[in-house]
């Protein structure tokens, strides 16, 4: 997967499986975990170890962040404009195309490796799996059990009643 | 290989953990453990996340998907956010349109917790008739939830929210703190807005807000309201809604612009504030805002062109009074006045209308003025740049005080001196720039006037000997004058160069009439007094220092600081710059003084005095070069007092006169050593000439018959005429040297002088022989020698003398065995004048062949006691 390229120095990583990666300084930075790491230690021949990230999503994080090099760093206060742009550009829709179990590994890697962006884009991804939604599809969706007795569940009905699609 | 398992929640039931509440109290939720190792649901913090993602419309099916996900939507985090993207969470009570509304609900959440059930649908009717006015106290029911009054609304419940922390009493408490209120609040203003904003799915200006409000002011507040609600996601379709939404606010802003437009030209405040209010309701108003001020008419109707200032250039001597930017100014304030008397009926204060009507005032229009007015004056004259530039400068800070003091309700005196300050800052580069050079040039110009007049001269050797009394008064006058020429206001006519005059008669009486002149009309141009009193008698005293070259150049640099000075009170990076320059300049004084005019000079007379060869032409008149130098000493010693006057009066204000590092001091220090290097090289090379000149003169006029008599024929006991004449040459050119130098200097010149004279006095006596008669001359003229050596006041040198004139004695003792004697009293001669000496003056005697053995036999004592010490 680590792209040749000569130009730029590269870090290696190290899957929670043992695989190794050899990526380029701004790819890796993307994640502002790596980011931070690099900075701190500086040129080392010694691999990242990435105890949370199997090889398969390592991957599939890695040619996002590939993909993505060249965009400006997120700031610290985007949480507003974040919200207001609930879009998905294209590439980014097919990227998450995936499975639901590699979305939410998707998502977790992100949240771990700090990319924002990612993140982001992975919770809206979520999101628009869930609304509009019945809680029983809910439940399909992600795999769970109601645990709620029927009067509870007509409780919490009435109780968000104000909030219902009409 | 997990060595770092920061996600235990992807393998194990962590997520379960971390809620304590439901961990706690009731059964655990049963959340299917995957047969396979890979996760398949996500940390609350995540779920949090996605749910700011949802829109309102799919919470409550989420809620109901289990009892997990129901304490996500339940949770504080979620609707906190919500409602501060509405702004009205932490920053409300900001004057925020959504203020209204929630704030009385804020209160009652606080003060009247009456936990009930539901009670929501009932509320919601209630609010909804009247959401404008501030809604009836509502009685908030927080669900599944404690103590209301503990609620503190700051409180973030970031704590909670960690994954993978073990649930503590802490965590346990801060998440059992999700209160509720925010849901409730947000419930509130949801319910209240949900029908307005749907209601534009459909319609647009025939929506149900525009049939319930009629009032347009109303209107807009509510557009407002509804499109920061149309932010969040609220249903499925809520784009297509905030479009229409956006639209019918556009079209609204601009039939409201439209009457606000109306307003103006008819000059209508009322209506004009009106619109203004709605406007500012709606969006902020900054259309309308811009609207108001663009259509001012300062911006492209008024009189005032940079160029008439130079229209009457020609007519005024070169000086431009800026009469006509004086009236540009004037017309700008008194806008600024009649506009923040409008400003404040038209629009609240906080929208801050006026500091931006001033802002866009000074970049459009005194920014423009200002550039076409300093370009011009420097394509004319760089003088004149220079004035324009802090004559500009004034008037702008003027304009702040005005601001600030005179047009109510103005601007605070902080943000209007900013403002000005930050219009002019890019106007100062260039001059700071060209005030150095300015000042170097101008300074370099007078050295080259100077050297080439310099050129020019027939340095004819004229010397009338000026006593010191009078040099004395008239250094004093000189300086006097001169502090009073720096306290007066900046020199306006520092062009019209004064005019040399020739004529060196009735010096003093020139000199006093330019004294009474100054003192009795202090407001005497600078310029006439500095001619006055320069052409008095300085036209002896500048062989080769000119004293109206180093006034000139002060006067430059003084010029120039009082310029630069006015912009003292720039802030920040520029201010340090400010004074930077202002000390270059008072350097650049010191650097062009020093090194390009005092030190030539000197060099120049040191080499004169090198040059100089006595001879019988120049006796007692004095020695040219020698004269010259004394002169020039008494110049650079009045320049150098000049400057200390002129740091004195006007850096003083700038520097601490204390701080060694500064500079301006350092340099200070530089100059006044450059000058007292000069002065000491040119003394020595002064004493050697003069000492030189003095043997010269005792060697060609003492007689040898003046110390040996042929005869006794009458002689008066006067010194004989080579002593007077050498004392006189001597008396002569100490006294040049008083009162030109310190007086440690002087001493040591004096001294100096004093033991050289010494040498020459011994050397020229072994010269004659002298015979017993002769012997009384010799002591006349060493007593005159020595009376004038105890008139130098030196006590370190009078000894010298006063040994010689014992030595005197020598010659009128008759007695052979007395001479001998006196020969070895070496404590009659203080220990100055050895045995060997004396001797070597007693072989001068005209009898020494009789009297040598005899003198010999005292002196080496061949006698037996003498023996059996030795």
């Amino acid at each position: 997967m680590a792209s040749e390229s000569s130009e730029s120095k590269k870090v290696t990583l190290k899957s929670c499986d043992d695989v190794e990666f050899k990526v380029e300084i701004p790819v890796a930075s993307r994640s502002i975990l790596l980011k931070n790491m690099i900075e701190d230690v500086g040129e080392t021949d010694q691999s990242i170890p990435l105890p949370n990230v199997n090889e398969k999503v390592l991957k599939k994080v890695l040619e996002w962040c590939q993909h993505h090099v060249n965009d400006p760093q997120p700031t610290n206060d985007d949480d507003d404009s974040r919200r207001r742009n609930t879009e998905i550009d294209d590439w980014d829709q097919r990227f998450l195309n995936v499975e639901q179990d590699m979305l939410f590994e998707i998502i977790l890697a992100a949240n771990y490796l700090d990319i924002k962006p990612l993140l982001d884009i992975g919770c809206k991804t979520v999101a628009n799996m869930i609304k509009g939604k019945s809680p029983e599809e809910i439940r399909n969706t992600f795999n769970i059990v109601n645990d709620f007795t029927p009067e509870e569940e007509e409780q919490i009905r009435k109780e968000n009643e104000w909030a219902e699609d009409r | 290989m997990n060595k770092f398992d920061f996600f235990g929640s992807i393998s194990s039931d962590l997520p379960i953990s971390i809620f304590p509440g439901i961990n706690s109290t009731k059964k655990p939720p049963i959340i299917p453990i995957p047969q396979k190792s890979q996760p398949q649901t996500l940390p609350p913090d995540l779920l949090i996340r996605i749910l700011r993602y949802l829109p309102i419309t799919s919470l409550p099916n989420f809620a109901r998907a289990c009892r997990r996900f129901k304490v996500l939507v339940y949770d504080d985090e979620l609707w906190e956010q919500h409602l501060k993207t509405l702004g009205v969470w932490k920053d409300y009570g900001d004057g925020d349109i959504m203020n209204a509304p929630v704030e009385p609900l804020y209160v009652n959440a606080k003060h009247t917790v009456k936990p009930k059930d539901d009670k929501f649908s009932e509320i919601s009717k209630l609010s909804e008739f009247d959401p404008l006015v501030s809604p009836p106290a509502s009685p908030i029911t927080p669900n599944n939830i404690g103590n209301l009054l503990d609620f503190a609304i700051t409180t973030a419940n970031s704590l909670s929210l960690i994954p993978g922390l073990p649930p503590d009493p802490l965590s346990q408490k801060s998440r059992s703190a999700s209160t509720g209120v925010a849901r409730a609040s947000f419930r509130k203003i949801y319910v209240e807005l949900l029908p307005y904003y749907l209601d534009f799915r459909h319609r647009r200006k025939d929506s149900k807000l525009f049939k319930e409000y009629n009032d347009p002011s109303d209107q807009a507040k509510m557009l407002a309201r509804l499109l920061s609600f149309g932010k969040l996601n609220i249903t499925l379709d809520s784009d297509q809604i905030n479009n229409a939404l956006e639209t019918t606010i556009e079209y609204f802003e601009n039939s409201a612009l439209h009457h606000f437009e109306l307003a103006y030209n008819a000059q209508s405040t009322a209506e004009m504030q009106k619109w203004a209010n709605i406007l500012l309701n709606l969006n902020g108003g900054l259309a309308c805002i811009q609207v108001f001020i663009q259509k001012n008419s300062i911006f492209f109707d008024h009189l005032y062109d940079p160029m008439d200032n130079f229209t009457y250039l020609s007519t005024s001597h070169g000086e431009l009074n800026f009469m006509q930017m004086t009236e540009f100014f004037n017309y700008v304030e008194e806008e600024f006045k009649k506009q923040a008397i409008l400003i404040n009926q038209i629009f609240p204060q906080d929208a801050d209308v006026f500091y931006t009507f001033v802002e866009r005032v000074v970049e459009d229009v005194i920014i423009e003025y200002i550039s076409i007015l300093l370009e011009e004056s420097h394509n004319r004259d760089i003088c004149l740049y220079l004035k324009a530039t802090v004559a500009a400068h004034q008037r702008c800070i003027h304009v702040a005080k005005f601001l600030w003091k005179e047009s109510k309700p103005g601007l605070t005196k902080i943000r209007a001196e900013d403002l000005m300050y930050q219009m002019f800052e890019p106007f100062m580069d260039k001059y700071l720039k060209e005030e150095m050079n300015y000042v170097r040039a101008q300074s370099e110009e007078e050295i080259e006037k100077w050297n080439q007049k310099l050129m020019n001269k027939s340095i004819e050797a004229q010397q009338a000997i000026l006593n010191n009394a009078n040099r004395e008064v008239y250094k004093r006058n000189y300086l006097t004058s001169f502090r009073n020429i720096l306290k007066l206001p900046t020199a306006r006519s520092r062009h019209s160069s004064p005019v040399q005059s020739s004529t060196s008669s009735t010096p003093r009486n020139k000199r006093s009439s330019a004294a009474s002149i100054a003192s009795s009309n202090p407001t005497l141009s600078p310029t006439d007094l500095q001619s006055a009193l320069l052409n008095a008698k300085l036209d002896k005293m500048q062989q080769m220092l000119s004293l109206e070259t180093a006034l000139q150049m002060v006067h430059v640099n003084k010029d120039s600081l009082r310029r630069i000075s006015a912009f003292t009170g720039y802030p920040d990076k520029m201010g340090f710059r400010i004074k930077e320059t202002l000390e270059s300049i008072f350097i650049l004084l010191l650097q062009t003084l020093g090194p390009l005019h005092i030190k030539p000079a000197f060099e120049t007379a040191i080499k004169h005095l090198g040059e100089f060869k006595s001879d019988l032409g120049s006796e007692s008149s004095g020695l040219a070069p020698l004269v010259e130098f004394f002169e020039l000493v008494h110049i650079a010693d009045l320049i150098q007092q000049m400057v200390q006057v002129y740091y004195d009066e006007e850096m003083n204000k700038f520097i601490d006169k204390t701080d060694f590092l500064n500079n301006c001091n350092k340099e200070k220090k530089i100059f006044e050593k450059i000058l007292d290097e000069s002065v000491a090289a040119g003394l020595n090379k002064g004493i050697q000439v003069l000492i030189d000149h003095v043997e010269f003169i005792l060697s060609t006029e003492q007689k040898p018959e003046e110390f040996n008599p042929a005869s006794d024929d009458s002689f008066d006991l006067q010194p004989t005429k080579a002593c007077i004449d050498a004392v006189q040459c001597l008396s002569n050119h100490t006294k040049l040297v008083v009162g030109c130098s310190d007086k440690h200097t002087l001493d040591v010149f004096f001294q100096e002088i004093g033991l050289r004279f010494f040498g020459a006095l011994t050397k020229h006596i072994k010269k004659f022989t002298v015979s017993l008669s002769g012997g009384f001359q010799v002591i006349s003229d060493l007593n005159h020698y020595c009376s004038f050596i105890i008139s130098l006041r030196q006590p370190n040198i009078t000894p010298y003398f006063i040994a010689l004139k014992e030595l005197g004695n020598i010659y009128i003792i008759s007695n052979a065995h007395d001479i001998g004697s006196f020969v070895r009293e070496s404590e009659r001669f203080n220990g100055i004048l050895h045995a060997e000496d004396v001797y070597e003056f007693c072989q001068k005697r005209e009898d020494w062949i009789t009297i040598k053995k005899e003198v010999d036999k005292e002196l080496y004592g061949l006698k037996a006691e003498d023996c059996t010490i030795m």
